[in-house]
């Protein structure tokens, strides 16, 4: 710059000319350079972006990595209409199969067949994707967003006795009347609850499930969790699972109350990471994701809980009712992007 | 344009790179920078943008899901504490007789929507106790005529000054019963199925028949609307005791079959109203 404003008063015109000859010729060149990478780059961008297909076709991803579905599975039942409407472009269907799904998976036959009706309390199970590196390693970043939505049928053309043409609006939470969904979009962070491990033991015919690393949401109801995958071109199954607990005394001590349950999470660092601590500072954090009835100012600590389990224990169930009244279906967004990986392996 | 055609016309270079460097070093100073750094910002959004759109992409996916709806009928303890507080002990039979009936209140919500719904009342008969079901009112101060005093445990812990409710008897509900026999064995016989014409009549005659005061009394209150005027539905449950069931006709098993037994198995449930 300095250079140029020289040109003020030039001390040897030529010079200057000269000068002003290679900066074109760079400048010129500099923005060729730039049109064929901007092309390139959209081309690429629009080559990942078919994500049309089924089964272990479907894949999207950055160049270092894909993301592709298990094999033989497919869309959940709930798809049409209601996911459509609300569906990301660029986002791919997560797919299902009979033993890895959402309770979304069995389509209704007849009124003794009535297929899957989604989520509630005391349910679990699993999701699942393949993570195929495009290197030898690749750290990943997992971002979980869950977004509750009301399912509302609008009478568009004015004809109370004819709901076939009613249209639907799907009203994500946080776009309720009044602020309505506030309190329920806060709670599914805290009751529908995400790990990345679960073992199961049997012994003398009866069976403990043990959770491990939960993903727990943080401030803005994301939750995290990053991991390095490893062998180049080779599908690593990535498994999430999830648990909508029955109460609260599944994964917080209430023995001080009498309450006999053993949490599901233990404090002995299997794999690295104490569950049990991990979720209750989580709950001594954000209490508004676990119980109805609280504010995110108010001070709770776990000891108190335990201590007086039959008020607490009953603002989750009534977290649970609220859930259930204010959300008809449940969007679960997963962003991968590359980043820094501090978790464990698979 | 003007100023460029002229431009082209002095200058009667062809070279389009020479036309631009001439206009550049045409322009004032104060015009050069202001060109270079709109050249400079172009080519930051140039750059930016796919850049942008890269980062976002990454690899996204979207599951869906429904959420079940819950049975929205809540049946809870008095002030709409947890269930868990609804207490039946410390029934004191010496206060009964003296004309003292055991009241406890309960609450119902039938929430947002308000459904319609109706009250089941299923007990044993080992002690010949009479139930009723009244509704409530709550009120934070002492009423005249009858009430029930509740000491709302919950707000107790959460530090509230004001915790105790009083309730006010209002109208009974009333219940009919839907196994009685009622014309062999007062109130207190039972059908085996409703209408089927049998009746458990005995204590353990042969293996499968259950001892008769532990087969259930299944009573139901009819279609039940909410109290507009206030949150929660408050009922109150009376139980009070009938001094002459022994010598009522038919009850011969209760002084004959070693009736020593002291306990009762109370069912209380909201059901959603699926009648008439």
């Amino acid at each position: 710059m300095k250079k140029l404003n020289s040109g003020q008063s030039p001390p040897n015109n030529e010079l200057i000319r000269k000068r002003r000859n290679s900066l074109f010729k760079i400048g010129v060149v500099m923005i060729l350079a730039f049109i064929v990478w901007v092309f390139s780059s959209v081309a690429w961008f629009t080559m990942n972006k078919n994500v049309g297909g089924s089964g272990m076709g479907v894949k999207v991803g950055g160049q270092n990595f894909e993301v592709t579905m298990l094999s033989g599975s497919r869309d959940g039942i709930f798809k049409n209409p209601y996911h459509i409407a609300v569906h990301e472009e660029e986002a791919l269907y997560w797919q299902m199969t009979s033993t890895n799904n959402l309770i979304n998976y069995n389509e209704y036959v007849d009124d003794d067949h009535p297929g899957d009706e989604g989520l509630h309390p005391n349910t679990e199970g699993v999701i699942s994707f393949n993570v195929i590196p495009k290197k030898d390693s690749v750290d990943l970043k997992f971002d979980f967003e869950l977004i509750g939505y009301q399912a509302l049928y609008n009478d568009v053309n004015n004809t109370p006795t004819d709901h076939t043409d009613d249209e639907l609006a799907m009203t994500p939470l946080s776009q309720l009347d009044g602020g309505d969904g506030t309190t329920a979009q806060n709670l599914l962070n805290g009751h529908i609850l995400f790990f990345e491990h679960r073992d199961e033991v049997t012994e003398n015919g009866v069976t403990t499930v043990t959770y491990s690393t939960p993903i727990c949401s943080d401030e803005d109801m994301h939750r995290i969790m990053t991991r390095t995958v490893t062998g180049k071109n080779t599908a690593t199954p990535i498994n999430i699972y999830w648990v909508w607990p029955n109460t609260l005394s599944t994964f917080v001590n209430a023995s001080a109350s009498g309450v006999t349950t053993i949490p599901f999470c233990h404090d002995d660092d299997s794999y690295g990471c104490d569950s049990y601590t991990a979720i209750t500072d989580n709950i001594e954090h954000f209490p508004q994701y676990y119980l109805k009835g609280i504010s995110p100012d108010d001070t709770v600590d776990v000891g108190t809980i335990g201590e007086h389990y039959i008020s607490y224990g009953d603002m989750y169930d009534q977290g649970d009712n609220e859930i259930g009244m204010r959300v008809h279906y449940l969007l679960i967004k997963l962003s991968v992007t590359e980043g820094t990986a501090v978790g464990g392996g698979p | 344009m003007n100023e460029l055609q002229n431009e082209t016309k002095d200058i009667k270079e062809s070279n389009v790179l020479k036309r631009l460097k001439n206009m550049f070093s045409k322009l004032s100073t104060a015009k050069k920078v202001q060109a270079i750094i709109a050249s400079v910002f172009t080519l930051i959004l140039m750059i930016a943008l796919p850049v942008y759109a890269w980062f976002a992409l990454g690899g996204k996916l979207e599951a869906f899901t429904k959420i079940e709806e819950p049975n929205n009928l809540d049946i809870r303890a008095g002030h709409y504490d947890a269930v868990q507080y609804f207490s039946l002990n410390d029934i004191d039979i010496e206060s009964i007789q003296s004309g003292t009936p055991h009241r406890v209140v309960f609450s119902v919500s039938a929430g947002d929507y308000k459904i319609p719904y109706q009250i089941q009342l299923a007990h044993t008969t080992n002690i010949p106790f009479i139930y009723k079901i009244y509704r409530a009112k709550e009120h934070t101060s002492v009423q005249g005529g009858q009430y029930v005093t509740y000491i709302s445990e919950p707000l107790k812990v959460q530090g509230e000054s004001t915790y105790t409710f009083y309730y006010t008897l209002e109208n009974q509900i009333p219940l009919t019963s839907k196994n009685s026999d009622q014309n062999s064995r007062s109130n207190y016989g039972r059908q085996i199925a409703l209408g089927s014409g049998s009746y458990y009549n005995d204590t353990y005659d042969y293996d499968d028949d259950p001892e008769i005061y532990a087969v259930p009394i299944y009573e139901q209150s009819g279609r039940i609307t909410y109290d507009s005027t206030s949150d929660h539905d408050y009922y109150i449950l009376e139980i009070s005791f009938d001094e002459t069931a022994a010598e009522k006709e038919g009850f011969s098993e209760w002084n004959t079959a070693d009736n020593k037994k002291e306990t009762d198995m109370i069912y209380l449930t909201a059901s959603r109203w699926s009648g008439n």
